[in-house]
């Protein structure tokens, strides 16, 4: 499976959460894993403000080890500004989307991999295939 | 076909006529770890390519790309851990985002 991967499905592959074995499953069953750069600050907020403790930081590094880290040549971010007018997500999440969405139109069988519900529901609407949970 | 680095550098010539005339895809390592392919340039612009190229087709879409940093690219990992805050019930992401959606 290749596979684009959303904050959501990444930090449960650090913490202990209710989403961590379909993460851990998504993972391992991934041959090519994307994701957005800005994944990154993401999940290290989420590993800052849960208080994770020197394992979880190797944790987090192996994992980041292991993504393509993908973002847009040029200026990209009026161009997400359109896309969201009619998404209408919160901003970072529309980035994830908009991402996936680009990718996806290289690579058609591409997954996107969130927990997210909100984000899981406006990927769908758009026609892309989203990890069943 | 597979080749490092240093390998390559000093038949540069000898490797393109290869993959030219034999239509090959060359695999370029560094320290045994794949780091780029070197393909036909028609082969690189052909349908399918996404299939037997994923990376090379998402730069064709304008995309910017930081390879892994594993050797192995990291397929199996440790069990995730418990947070500093002792509890197993939080979806961290989705509290960041409900903090933040305006």
């Amino acid at each position: 499976m290749k596979a684009f991967f959303d904050t959501s499905a990444i930090v449960p592959l650090i913490f202990q959460e209710p989403h961590s074995t379909k993460a851990t499953q998504a993972w391992c069953n991934s041959t090519l894993r994307l994701g957005w750069e800005w994944l990154r600050v993401e999940a290290e907020a989420a590993l800052v403000r849960r208080r994770g403790n020197p394992a979880a930081w190797n944790l987090w590094r192996r994992v980041e080890a292991g993504v393509h880290w993908i973002e847009p040549e040029g200026e990209w971010l009026d161009r997400l500004k359109t896309f969201n007018r009619g998404v209408g997500l919160r901003a970072a999440d529309a980035g994830h989307v908009y991402l996936m969405e680009g990718c996806a139109a290289a690579l058609p069988d591409l997954v996107l991999i969130t927990f997210d519900l909100e984000m899981a529901e406006a990927a769908k609407k758009r026609g892309i295939c989203v990890f069943e949970m | 076909m597979k080749v490092n680095s240093a390998e390559l550098k000093t038949h540069l010539g000898k490797y393109l006529r290869a993959v030219e005339q034999d239509a090959a895809t060359l695999e370029v390592c560094v320290r045994e770890r794949t780091v780029a392919y070197l393909v036909p340039a028609q082969q690189g612009s052909r349908s399918g390519a996404a299939e037997d190229f994923p990376l090379l087709a998402l730069k064709q879409a304008g995309m910017k790309i930081r390879m892994p940093a594993a050797a192995s690219h990291g397929t199996s990992l440790p069990l995730p851990v418990l947070a500093g805050d002792g509890q197993v019930d939080v979806v961290s992401t989705d509290e960041m985002r409900k903090g933040r959606d305006w």
